[in-house]
């Protein structure tokens, strides 16, 4: 498996060569320093990469991630968790540009605001003109369980072939009302029922990961990092 | 399967028939001071607004062209008359309306319309309204229908109460000139309780080369009352660019409700910019219907602004840009008061190398506790030339919310064709049949008279013999 794991402090540019297929992890945990960095990844014909970001460090943390699908049949999926607290601020874009014809991608990404925490998502789909049979999808999901915390999304899309099936989906809420009171009612507190919720809330994020042996690395920095962090922050 | 040639264009306009220019007033191309004093001057208006057109001139000229959007790089503001009177008074019959101008609403199926439903008609021919009626009972119940010039004179109180409060000059650079040198639009005002059932209608056109019409509407439900207002435009073929830059300003009072219905069909030489927002207090519901097949460039976001608990907003948009069309449209709601909620609701279809962009904003202030809205677009392209946007802007300052986006660009499905072809329909049929099936959940909120009329614009641009 040609797999990465990076700090995401750093910039990144990866080339996926033809038929080739790349695991990406980024992470950013313990850090309460400013962040600027960017993440490149080009995809030649035919070539795959699973990409995974992992974020709850940084004071004020700025990342640029651009997917160029550039050959045929080029296949990328952008996945990422990201947790706030206190006043950390998050600004993430993301660009998925598809310059290949039956190129795939699906980009996926999840946050949980604690305190005064914010997050930014710029999303953009671009499908370049003259290509045929893409297919695209964006989400960003927030909950927002700090009183004071905001979140802004921007998904945009920029279609310029017809061949094209590309859709995008925002959310931002709290975790469900019908959902707490079926954990609870089962004898969780609120805290335990509300922790169980933004685990599953991530964890559907991972369970995208079709390769298991990637899935159980990106899994083992959750169990190591995140779930502490969740906890954590609940039981302060 | 062959590709259908379509054939659109300014050619084939339905609508593009122009009269004979025959006018009383026209002011010379540009504007300046001694323009805006000079159309002041023309409707004999009160000094303060003489002092707000003027002051609003120069925010006008200070204000940078917007940074964003489609391309207004062709727009030549000193090659546009920016004034232009065609006749010498109102007319309060069907029968005073001059001839020439009868022509031109027949062609277009006003006085059929009005049989049918409609109480009352401000129908504004270049600038002004020339023909006014408003059914008696109306009037009887205090309901005031008026062209907007006529208003400053006789409501005085109403207009300074309300006039450029929910839409200042400052707030962006064509709002500013409409300020500057607005002309006609409709000014409406329902007293408490009162529900006018019939819709109230204006049709607007813009018939002199290089005429800007700056139409300036306002609507003012007060509580518990209910109005739908309703305009169309169709505007002649000129060789020339015109610009058409309304200001629509409505105040919805605890409990009222008010549904505002636009069907724009300029021709496809017309820059429409427009500027269109509603004050929404407690309880009250305001409702943007927002059609937009017509116009060289279009860029039309109606607003809601929830300002009172429980106040809803509904908007409800649908643009079709065929060759050289930019139709950026969409619309906002910005939740300012607990218990809020909002929807906006956007199809768009793009062909011929058309281009439409979705632009939106959804913002929820602190302390919107329990605010809901939902977005959702969905955009058709039809052809390999033309191209889809999606620019939803969404900022969430409260915990309390739920917020949905979703957004779908695609092509009609090949199944469909195949289904509907394997009927005996041809490609033109079936793909008309598919377009008008993707806008029917919008179309079917417009009065039925405005829904077949849509459908057969639809069709008419799909076999492009429109």
């Amino acid at each position: 498996m040609n797999y990465l794991l990076t700090d995401a402090k750093d910039n990144l540019e990866l080339r996926v060569t033809k038929n080739q297929k790349h695991y990406v992890l980024e992470k950013l945990l313990d850090y309460d320093k400013e962040v600027t960095s960017s993440t490149k990844i080009v995809i030649e014909e035919n070539g795959e990469v699973y990409y995974f970001l992992l974020l709850s460090g940084g004071s004020q943390v700025s990342k640029s991630i651009e997917i160029v699908l550039k050959g045929d049949f080029s296949k990328a999926t952008i996945l990422g968790v990201y947790l706030g607290e206190k006043d950390q601020k998050y600004h993430l874009r993301v660009v998925s540009n598809h310059q290949g014809s039956d190129s795939r991608a699906l980009t996926w990404i999840n946050g949980v605001l604690y305190g005064q925490s914010s997050s930014n998502f710029d999303g953009m789909v671009k499908i370049d003109s003259g290509l045929h049979r893409v297919n695209s999808y964006l989400a960003n999901h927030v909950l927002i369980l700090g009183d004071e915390a905001s979140a802004n999304a921007i998904p945009s899309l920029e279609i310029e072939s017809d061949d094209v099936k590309c859709s995008h989906e925002a959310t931002v809420g709290q975790v469900g009302d019908a959902e707490m009171f079926y954990l609870q009612s089962r004898g969780l507190t609120a805290d335990q029922a509300e922790k169980l919720l933004t685990q599953g809330f991530f964890e559907s994020v991972t369970s995208k990961i079709e390769n298991k042996e990637f899935r159980l690395k990106v899994s083992e920095f959750m169990e190591r990092n995140s779930k502490d962090v969740i906890s954590n922050k609940i039981t302060q | 399967m062959a590709r259908v040639d379509f054939k659109i264009g300014a050619e084939n306009y339905k609508y593009g028939f122009a009269d004979r220019e025959d006018y009383i007033y026209k002011s010379d191309k540009g504007l300046s001071p001694e323009v805006v004093k000079k159309i002041s001057d023309i409707k004999n208006e009160p000094p303060w607004m003489r002092e707000f057109r003027l002051a609003a001139l120069s925010i006008f000229q200070s204000k940078p062209m917007p940074g964003w959007g489609a391309d207004l790089s062709t727009l030549d503001f000193n090659n546009i008359h920016y004034y232009v009177k065609p006749s010498e008074k109102q007319s309060g019959s069907w029968q005073d309306v001059p001839v020439y101008i009868k022509n031109t609403f027949d062609k277009l199926g006003i006085p059929e319309a009005e049989k049918k439903f409609l109480a009352g008609v401000g129908a504004q021919y270049e600038s002004e309204m020339i023909y006014h009626n408003l059914a008696q009972d109306l009037s009887k119940k205090g309901v005031i229908f008026s062209d907007m010039d006529s208003a400053v004179k006789d409501y005085p109180d109403l207009v300074r109460k309300y006039f450029s409060t929910i839409i200042p000059p400052s707030d962006n650079k064509f709002a500013a000139l409409n300020s500057a040198c607005w002309s006609g639009g409709s000014f409406i005002y329902v007293p408490k309780g009162v529900r006018v059932e019939i819709p109230l209608q204006a049709y607007f056109r813009i018939n002199t080369k290089n005429m800007g019409q700056f139409e300036r509407t306002l609507i003012i439900a007060d509580e518990g009352s209910f109005v739908h207002y309703l305009e169309g435009c169709s505007a002649p073929i000129y060789t020339t660019d015109s610009l058409h830059s309304a200001v629509v300003e409505i105040i919805v009072k605890k409990g009222a409700r008010v549904r505002y219905t636009t069907i724009q069909n300029w021709s496809t030489n017309v820059y429409n910019l427009v500027t269109k927002r509603a004050r929404v207090e407690e309880e009250g519901v305001c409702e943007w219907v927002d059609a937009n097949l017509g116009s060289k460039v279009t860029m039309k976001y109606p607003s809601v602004y929830l300002v009172g608990r429980k106040a809803k907003g509904d908007i409800l948009s649908i643009a079709f840009a065929s060759r050289n069309q930019v139709q950026d449209a969409g619309g906002k709601a910005l939740h300012f008061a607990p218990e809020t909620s909002s929807s906006i609701i956007s199809k768009s279809i793009s062909k011929n190398g058309g281009r439409t962009s979705f632009r939106g904003l959804l913002k929820v202030f602190p302390g919107a506790k329990a605010s809901k809205s939902m977005v959702r677009c969905d955009a058709l392209i039809l052809d390999s030339l033309s191209r889809s946007d999606t620019y939803p802007t969404i900022q969430i300052d409260e915990k309390q919310v739920s917020i949905g986006h979703e957004a779908v660009v695609s092509k009609i499905g090949d199944e469909q064709l195949f289904y509907l072809m394997s009927r005996g329909l041809n490609e033109t049929q079936a793909m008309g049949m598919v377009v008008n099936g993707f806008i029917e959940p919008i179309v079917k909120e417009i009065p039925l008279e405005y829904a077949l009329e849509m459908n057969k614009l639809i069709q008419l641009q799909m076999e492009g013999v429109g």
